[in-house]
């Protein structure tokens, strides 16, 4: 049994307690050590209640920036894998996907759709344009891509040939077909370039057949997204057994994607910064990775960061 | 709760590796150090110490990723954090009540003591505890649970108090000796109450 009254404490004593260390026998009163041991005891039912919401906060959390590695172990092993692989995939994207990938790599997106001549640049078949109603047309030449596809369409779609291609909204195709009696053909040619052809909702897009396996590009000028001069372009290629699909902004932020042998990737590409994704043989990685595009890195400069690396790549 | 070296040294990864999106090291942070925040927000706004909790954790789960620092200075950033929160809530009453009560007359009165040192004698509760450090003036209280309960040293409690070390310091060990003297007192069921004895004569707590 201590004594009733206590002596008077220390600055030592307090301090020590204050610390949580043990007192001297006999130095401190010890009701208040038992006091202050019990303010701090371990945490009692109820208490770690609000840890579930607390979590559930955390999880939409932004993270740190891309300084902080998120996985680390993960990226590193990943990280040797892709950088393989990334060789490949960009090189037969970059068959596939031709001058929309070089351009994004150079710093500033050709605006293809814009001009409707470089949207596929490495392809036999012809390319069809489309453009989204809803966004403003780059340029005449992609709307009337779109319109002659559509007049291609009604045209086929039409009981009496002869009596479509009299009305007046068809004159367009007939000027472009080079005559009444070429339309046939041309259209046969567009509609089938069609079967290859991806269109995407907004962006003017190109369909191409390259010899690494199966590729659709679409992109769309500066015209197309916004009016600021934001190009924006989607690409994809296929690998040989594998499969992509990318978009790309150009002169913004671009994300592109190329397939590897047996995977699928996702591979960024911008002046400013890119969002990059690229599957390995069996893996799949993600990151972000910021690049800087140098004219003559071309396609092949194609951002993939595993995990979140800092800006290693090239 | 002072952490040993190890123990520092793998908090500390686990604030990096939480502020990487780990949700494991997220929880193991937040069970070192809930329990201490929410008894320090017990005497600082009674009830509401869960709601204004949840507050913090929020800001904290929203800013953990700007943090930089030991596990010693997180543990003072949370209770920065923490006691914003808590004088926000209080400034917020307040007001609805329409009263001008300076916060610190509102912090004594949410944490009125009652007479639970007479059983305290034989064995404390943590609740009990509680209510003896929050009966004592504010700063002295604050100061006492932030370097006993939150395990700060008195340099990262004063930057929580805005107030240099020393200041802690002494309010940290004025309040241990108002608690060790209601402890020798607490015979008597007064023992709580404050008295204008040997303490009355203490400077105004408040800065």
């Amino acid at each position: 049994m201590t004594t009733r009254r206590p002596r008077r404490i220390g600055r030592g004593d307090a301090e020590r307690m204050l610390r949580g260390a043990p007192v001297e026998a006999g130095a401190g009163p010890d009701h208040l050590a038992d006091l202050l041991a019990a303010a701090a005891a371990p945490a009692r039912d109820g208490e770690l209640d609000g840890e579930e919401a607390a979590v559930a906060a955390f999880r939409v959390a932004p993270l740190a920036p891309v300084t902080q590695p998120r996985r680390e172990p993960m990226s590193k092993l990943l990280l040797a894998k892709l950088l393989t692989v990334k060789v490949a995939a960009t090189a037969l994207g970059a068959v596939a996907v031709g001058g929309v990938a070089v351009a994004a790599s150079t710093g500033g997106l050709p605006l293809t759709g814009g001009r409707g001549d470089a949207a596929v640049s490495s392809t036999a078949t012809p390319s069809v344009e489309v453009t989204a109603p809803s966004l403003p047309t780059p340029s005449a030449g992609a709307h009337v891509s779109a319109q002659l596809f559509g007049l291609c369409h009604a045209y086929t779609a039409a009981a009496d040939a002869g009596a479509a291609l009299a009305s007046p909204g068809m004159s367009a195709l007939v000027t472009a077909a080079g005559g009444r009696d070429q339309v046939g053909g041309f259209c046969a040619k567009v509609l089938a370039a069609q079967a290859g052809a991806t269109v995407t909702p907004g962006l003017a897009g190109g369909a191409d057949g390259g010899t690494a396996g199966a590729g659709v590009d679409a992109s769309a000028g500066p015209a197309g997204v916004g009016k600021r001069g934001l190009g924006l372009g989607v690409g994809a290629s296929a690998g040989p057994g594998g499969a992509g699909l990318g978009v790309g902004v150009g002169s913004g932020a671009g994300v592109g994607t190329h397939a590897g042998p047996t995977g699928a990737g996702l591979s960024g590409q911008v002046p400013g910064a890119g969002v990059a994704a690229t599957a390995s043989p069996g893996g799949l990685g993600s990151g972000v990775a910021t690049s800087t595009a140098s004219p003559g890195a071309a396609g092949l400069s194609v951002a993939v960061s595993a995990g979140a690396s800092p800006p290693a790549h090239r | 709760m002072p952490a040993s070296s190890a123990e520092e040294l793998d908090l500390r990864a686990a604030v990096v590796q939480a502020q990487g999106g780990d949700e494991l090291a997220f929880r193991l942070i937040y069970r070192m150090i809930h329990p201490g925040l929410l008894r320090y927000l017990r005497v600082l706004v009674g009830d509401d110490a869960d709601d204004v909790a949840s507050e913090a954790w929020l800001q904290v789960t929203r800013d953990l990723a700007t943090f930089r620092g030991d596990f010693d200075a997180f543990r003072g950033w949370t209770a920065t954090i923490a006691r914003h929160r808590a004088l926000d809530h209080l400034r917020r009453r307040t007001r609805r009540r329409g009263e001008s009560m300076p916060v610190e007359m509102v912090l004594t009165e949410v944490a009125a003591p009652d007479d639970t040192a007479g059983g305290a004698l034989e064995s404390i509760s943590t609740e009990a505890a509680l209510r003896l450090i929050a009966a004592l003036p504010v700063d002295q209280a604050e100061a006492v649970l932030l370097r006993v309960v939150l395990g700060l040293d008195a340099k990262t409690a004063g930057r929580v108090l805005g107030k240099r070390a020393g200041a802690v310091r002494v309010a940290a060990h004025r309040g241990l000796r108002r608690l060790a003297e209601q402890l020798g007192e607490c015979g008597t069921t007064e023992a709580v109450r404050p008295e204008a004895g040997e303490y009355g004569r203490r400077p105004d707590p408040q800065r």
